[in-house]
């Protein structure tokens, strides 16, 4: 999402949006998005973290272009070696003497797309594997539920550390192989969710009517149910994105995640903590970056499940 | 309750078997093996030593051999750590990540549910906030942040506390506040959900009006429901807790399984990466079942289910 997509949300004719919500058959996604931009802009903190967020796929996606927004290249050394911060180097340097504030700017591209790239497999693997479970019910539901709650009783880091190991090292420890290994543990939640959802729904009558129509079961899930699950599935893959950003750093800080010369606010974090007792300002600024983009990502996804969720507003 | 134990236990033989199985698969499918990081030997050393391991023979074999031995109870040999069993290594390691796990678990109880059940009662109100605040903090922050903050104003700033290793209470204090920081705040904000679904029934609402105090109410009558969704998350939680003690372990130099299991993958130690990870899958095979035994207990309707 770019901060195009906010004007998106607000610019949908209203006129057509209200034809479509007087009957149940397509409830316009549209409209459910501007209602929800509109809710989500009235809570000052959410929508505060939603600009970070912004601003820092901003960050990430220049540095993706090659646009620097220091005066240094990623791997350019100076006469400083170990710097503590300074207006020269915001951040300080490394024992290298590179500047610290560039390699987080750079760190920034692989944490993020981490995140990003991970809810696009959980949504890919929890929608398929959900939609089967809550759309078939029954026997097959049951032994597929079994499988989520046992995938959930697995430790993460334990099964991507043993995922990472069996992967050949060309793509073991690189952004693919790390990415394979979120992605395997990050599916459960939407799974559960789509799977609730799809339950609740199927007896609604556009399900009916649908079938009556003479579509396929590929078509009524895709085209009428999954639209309608769309709400919670978005603010649990807003959950996915922080999850998986925290999940890959502390794999690269333990040393099993990403290998040199990638560089993620991780492995930033796993060179500087060698030097904390001397020069903590290495450890502290990458953990700094994964904490407040951890925390915006979890504080817009409440605000997004309050907005989304008319049962929590009329509460308040 | 003793046919669900019995039942359980017995379904745990094919998932062991299965896990030591992908495991065993997992780990040998890789290209690189224990001893290729040695100093350069001689090839016919290297043979040698691959032989006395049984390395040389077709992964089927060693498969079988590992097997045979994993009946009998022999998790095998180090073959990083000179003249240590893995049953041995893992012997010493296992009380050790048992205690710290235990103590984060406690102290994330102690901090987690007292937290949410506040933010519950006084919803909407700013303890409510600071409380849940406080809470997405706790899950937002990565472990190792906590763990060096912790260890650079208590240990090396102030000097109170020792920043690393295990060697009595002193060293555990800081540890445990790490590892139970992220469970805590994980049930401060179940627990607040789950409160508050139990404030809105009925039966409340009697026990108020029949005069009971508000405190009364909600130890004696919300607690107890609310506390049952929380007692189901233990296997979750004990997951949450093995990840955690991963970092806690490698930040404090805590010779527990968790820093184990790290060396052994990055040095190819097969058969301690194995005991490890079957040690792992006991524990949770456990905890899970625990968690079933008190939800029955704690739950007449499940006991008549089954």
């Amino acid at each position: 999402m770019s901060s195009g997509s906010g004007n998106l949300f607000a610019e949908t004719e209203p006129l057509a949006h209200e034809l479509e919500m007087t009957g149940p058959m397509v409830r316009p996604s549209q409209g459910v998005l501007r209602d929800t931009w509109s809710r989500l802009r009235r809570m000052p903190i959410p929508f505060f973290c939603f600009w970070i967020i912004m601003a820092l796929l901003v960050v990430a996606v220049l540095a993706w272009c090659g646009f620097s927004l220091t005066p240094y290249a990623f791997d350019q050394t100076t006469e400083q070696l170990l710097a503590g911060p300074s207006w020269q180097h915001p951040m300080g340097t490394d024992e290298l003497g590179r500047d610290l504030l560039t390699r987080v700017i750079y760190g920034t591209r692989l944490s993020v797309a981490v995140g990003f790239v991970t809810a696009g497999l959980a949504f890919a693997i929890g929608t398929t594997y959900g939609s089967v479970s809550g759309f078939y019910g029954g026997k097959i539901d049951g032994i597929l539920m079994r499988g989520v709650d046992l995938a959930y009783s697995i430790p993460d880091l334990l099964v991507m550390i043993l995922i990472g190991v069996s992967l050949p090292p060309a793509i073991g420890r690189t952004p693919i192989g790390i990415l394979l290994a979120l992605g395997l543990v990050s599916w459960m939640g939407t799974a559960r969710l789509v799977r609730a959802q799809l339950l609740q729904l199927q007896h609604e009558e556009f399900v009916d009517a649908a079938r009556a129509a003479g579509q396929g079961t590929l078509n009524i899930i895709v085209k009428h149910l999954l639209p309608n699950a769309m709400g919670p599935i978005i603010v649990a893959l807003t959950f996915t994105v922080p999850s998986a950003i925290l999940s890959e750093s502390t794999l690269s800080f333990i040393g099993l995640g990403l290998a040199p010369p990638a560089a993620s606010w991780g492995t930033l974090a796993n060179d500087g903590w060698r030097a904390l007792r001397s020069h903590p300002h290495l450890i502290f600024f990458p953990s700094l970056f994964i904490f407040v983009t951890v925390l915006s990502f979890n504080i817009l996804g409440d605000g997004l499940r309050d907005a989304l969720d008319p049962r929590i507003r009329m509460k308040k | 309750m003793f046919s669900l134990i019995l039942k359980r236990a017995l379904w745990s033989i094919p998932v062991l078997l299965i896990v030591a199985t992908l495991t065993f698969v997992m780990v040998r499918i890789v290209p690189g093996g224990p001893f290729d990081a040695e100093k350069n030997l001689p090839p016919e050393i290297v043979a040698n030593i691959k032989a006395k391991y049984h390395l040389d023979k077709p992964v089927l074999e060693q498969y079988l051999l590992y097997m045979g031995r994993l009946a009998h109870g022999d998790l095998g040999v180090s073959y990083k750590y000179v003249n240590r069993t893995v049953n041995d290594i893992l012997g010493n390691a296992l009380p050790v990540s048992a205690q710290l796990g235990f103590l984060g678990l406690v102290i994330a109880i102690l901090i987690g549910v007292p937290l949410g059940t506040i933010a519950a009662v006084r919803r909407g109100t700013s303890s409510d906030i600071g409380a849940m605040l406080i809470a997405t903090i706790g899950i937002s922050v990565p472990s190792f942040l906590v763990g060096s903050l912790l260890i650079f104003v208590f240990g090396i700033s102030l000097k109170i506390l020792p920043v690393g290793l295990w060697e009595g209470p002193r060293h555990m204090i800081l540890p445990a506040l790490t590892l139970a920081a992220s469970p805590a705040a994980y049930l401060a904000r179940l627990t607040r959900a789950s409160v508050l679904e139990v404030l809105e029934k009925d039966w409340v609402r009697t026990a108020r009006s029949k005069g009971l105090s508000a405190n009364k109410t909600i130890i004696k009558h919300v607690l107890r429901n609310a506390l049952v969704p929380v007692v189901t998350v233990l296997g979750p939680l004990t997951a949450i807790v093995i990840t955690g003690s991963f970092v806690v372990e490698f930040i404090y130099a805590i010779p527990g399984m968790g820093r184990f299991f790290i060396t052994a993958v990055s040095n190819r130690d097969y058969d301690l990466i194995m005991g490890t990870t079957l040690i792992f899958a006991v524990l949770l095979i456990v905890t899970n079942t625990i968690v079933d035994v008190i939800y029955t207990i704690l739950d007449p309707r499940m006991r008549i289910e089954s």
